[in-house]
């Protein structure tokens, strides 16, 4: 038989519909409804099952996250934990579109950054009961717990809290030793080291800033460790327009290109880690979390972590970092296996596996004692610096829910303003505290 | 330019603004390649000694074996449906006349200023519906949907520009009119075709909105979200991301490499009229 050019052609486009339906259905199949959104009531359920967990902040903690869950179900046979890696940068987005569309989790890894967000929509369980019948209650830090506590609304507990990652300064060794300089412990050691550090003709810096994402909170940071002031609010109004944090975001802003790479006006943490942990530059100002990253880089000995410098005075002041903690969800159907999951991550054994691997502060109180913690120095001295009174805590207002857009979308280009020179610190500060000022209003209407 | 001003032009004024571009196009990439070939913690320029190892990390630690499936499956199905469905839409668009056409027209390209963000939600609620949610079955369909307009778009551009006796032609040689389109236009669309086709596998390939919304099984993910998933919120492998990355671009740069042609002639061929 022969085929003319038309069937053949034909022949063809017939198949191809055919395995495009093929392959279509094959990816069609074991879909499911997604599961709840906020506000739907869910259950306690059998205390056995598949329960889904969302870790908040995957890539480097997967491996650990994922030993504890093996851990678990090895001591809870009957309940199966799904691990689900969501990207941190999109999980804000993932759980808003699943409160207003379903498919919540069970369990989910919630910072005190969004907390108020998520709890402000109904989709989180208030714990504190289930903690106060649980070994927890006794075990937690209490400073964590206020602090979850005050993110979501300062009424109900919505999390619990398992871990802080305190800011740390870090500073290269090697270089300090060479150019004759003393650690930067205060805040004028921090300024000469980064004046005598810089080389522009031979690519070497003294401090890299932070201007792209996340550079707000990082600049509050330096503002208030200069200032010495210790509280956010004075009354109803904020102080982050104080003369005294006026003068000193405008010297550490002067940092910028005199003791900087030109390129940190784009930094987001990524970029800033990635240039510390290859270059020639002797300061990064960050967190606990990318300790690991800079042993891998640079090993032990070509750098510390310290807290902030402290002022002449002596005093050392910080601004809070957003605790990490475990929330379970309003919609779960399993919430006696979620709570029992819960507890167990929280318990000293996993927290403290949890954190030594993350190297941030543990919340679980026996899990801070254990030897790793005074091993690893940058969480030693961070440990340190929040038990022994040393320390004044500058509480962010992670409980506004306007506070994420505040400190990021509506006021990073007009930080690389100040960093340009093109704004002044004050008018940065004032507009700054004009939008604090009306969200803490419009929270205390709210919560009225 | 004329060829002769053309061979006139001294080679330095053509080649200097080309390796410049190039230069600035291709360091990048360099860079990429270099943190996924040296090991951690070096800081050499050239990737010397070379190492596989962030590679053997995001293949198979990080699951990137099968984030690769998922995103060829994604990625094939939605180009061999986004191109199916608008051959037919763009042929309707090109032969026939019909009252609310221009309206039609209007609405295809208005729907190009609506972002995927903003229908996220109705999406997910529509696919929950039809138990499709984890599936990537889901994802597909976002991405067929949300390019078959510029492709049906484009397609009744390129059906316009093969002439219509050439159709009434085989129907006076006793041929239909699906045969005649498969028999004389089809192949005429054969540039076209490709260049809306590997647009649509490219698109879908790095898509990541709706992979991260619709999907949350980790082993239905796919490559734009594997990628993501490796930078955490104040910690990154810069080696495996990088290694990451370039799974990521390798078959991006095969589909362009081998379609260069087909693509150039293809987008010129939809231009000429409409």
């Amino acid at each position: 038989m022969t085929t003319t050019p038309y069937t053949c052609t034909r022949r063809r486009l017939t198949a191809t519909l055919a395995l495009a339906t093929a392959l279509a259905l094959t990816a069609t199949a074991c879909g499911d409804d997604g599961g709840g959104a906020a506000g739907e009531k869910g259950g306690e359920g059998s205390g056995r099952g598949e329960i889904v967990f969302w870790d908040n902040n995957t890539a480097v903690r997967q491996d650990i996250w994922k030993e504890i869950i093996e851990d678990f179900e090895e001591e809870n046979p009957d309940i199966d934990v799904k691990y689900v890696g969501v990207p941190a940068e999109s999980v804000q987005s993932k759980y808003d579109t699943a409160i207003q569309g379903g498919g919540l989790p069970d369990v989910g890894g919630v910072g005190a950054a969004m907390l108020a967000g998520i709890a402000a929509q109904d989709a989180l369980e208030p714990l504190d009961k289930r903690v106060e019948k649980s070994a927890l209650g006794d075990e937690l830090n209490p400073a964590m717990v206020d602090s979850v506590r005050a993110a979501g609304g300062g009424v109900d507990l919505y999390t619990v809290p398992t871990s802080a990652s305190n800011g740390v300064l870090y500073y290269r060794t090697d270089l300090f030793e060479s150019a004759g300089l003393e650690a930067p412990t205060t805040w004028k050691k921090f300024y000469e080291a980064a004046d005598k550090l810089t080389d522009k003709s031979n690519n070497r810096f003294g401090y890299t800033i932070r201007g792209g994402e996340g550079s707000i909170a990082q600049a509050l940071d330096a503002m208030y460790g200069q200032s010495g002031i210790g509280d956010f609010w004075d009354g109803d109004e904020t102080t982050v327009n104080d003369p005294k944090n006026v003068a000193a975001l405008k010297k550490y802003a002067a940092l910028y290109k005199k003791a900087t790479p030109s390129a940190d006006l784009n930094n987001d943490f990524t970029k800033m880690v990635a240039q510390w942990d290859s270059g020639q530059i002797g300061m990064l100002s960050h967190n606990l979390g990318s300790y690991q990253d800079h042993v891998k880089a640079l090993g032990e000995d070509k750098f510390r972590g310290l807290p902030n410098p402290t002022t002449e005075a002596g005093v050392r002041v910080q601004v809070s970092n957003p605790v990490d903690g475990l929330g379970l969800f309003k919609s779960s159907k399993h919430k006696k296996a979620a709570w029992k999951f819960i507890e167990f991550a929280a318990s000293h054994e996993s927290n403290s596996k949890w954190n030594e691997s993350a190297g941030a502060i543990p919340a679980n109180t026996k899990a801070a004692k254990d030897p790793w913690v005074k091993e690893a120095e940058p969480t030693k001295l961070a440990a340190e610096a929040l038990d022994d009174g040393s320390l004044k805590i500058v509480q962010l207002p992670y409980y506004l829910p306007d506070w994420n857009t505040i400190s990021k979308a509506e006021n990073e280009p007009d930080f690389q303003k100040v960093l340009l020179g093109k704004m002044s610190a004050k008018d940065f500060l004032d507009s700054l505290a004009e939008q604090l000022n009306e969200a803490q209003a419009e929270w205390k209407q709210q919560s009225r | 330019m004329t060829a002769t001003t053309l061979a006139r032009t001294p080679r330095w004024q053509i080649y200097t603004p080309l390796g410049l571009y190039l230069a600035f196009t291709l360091i990048p990439f360099y860079w990429i390649l270099l943190f996924a070939l040296r090991p951690t913690g070096s800081t050499s320029l050239v990737p010397w000694p070379v190492t596989f190892a962030h590679f053997d990390k995001v293949w198979t630690e990080r699951s990137f074996a099968t984030f690769f499936q998922n995103s060829l499956l994604v990625g094939v199905v939605s180009m061999v449906m986004t191109t199916l469905v608008a051959l037919a839409g763009g042929y309707a668009l090109a032969r026939f006349d019909f009252r609310i056409k221009r309206a039609f027209m209007l609405a295809l390209l208005c729907s190009q200023f609506i972002p995927g963000a903003l229908m996220l939600v109705p999406l997910f609620e529509i696919f929950a519906e039809l138990r499709m949610i984890n599936s990537l079955a889901s994802v597909i369909l976002a991405e067929t949907v949300f390019q078959l307009p510029l492709s049906m778009i484009l397609i009744s551009g390129f059906i316009k520009n093969v002439p219509y006796v050439l159709e009434e032609a085989a129907w006076v040689d006793g041929c239909g009119r699906f045969r005649a389109f498969c028999a004389v236009v089809l192949p005429m669309l054969r540039p076209g075709l490709i260049a809306v086709g590997s647009f649509a596998f490219v698109h879908s390939w790095n898509h990541f909105l709706f992979a991260l919304m619709f999907l949350s099984d980790q082993g239905k993910q796919t490559i734009p979200v594997g990628l993501a998933t490796l930078m955490g919120a104040d910690s990154v492998d810069l080696g495996a991301l990088a290694a990451g990355g370039v799974v990521a671009a390798v078959p991006v740069v095969i589909v362009f490499a081998f379609i260069q042609k087909w693509l150039v002639t293809g987008f010129s061929a939809g231009a000429v009229k409409g």
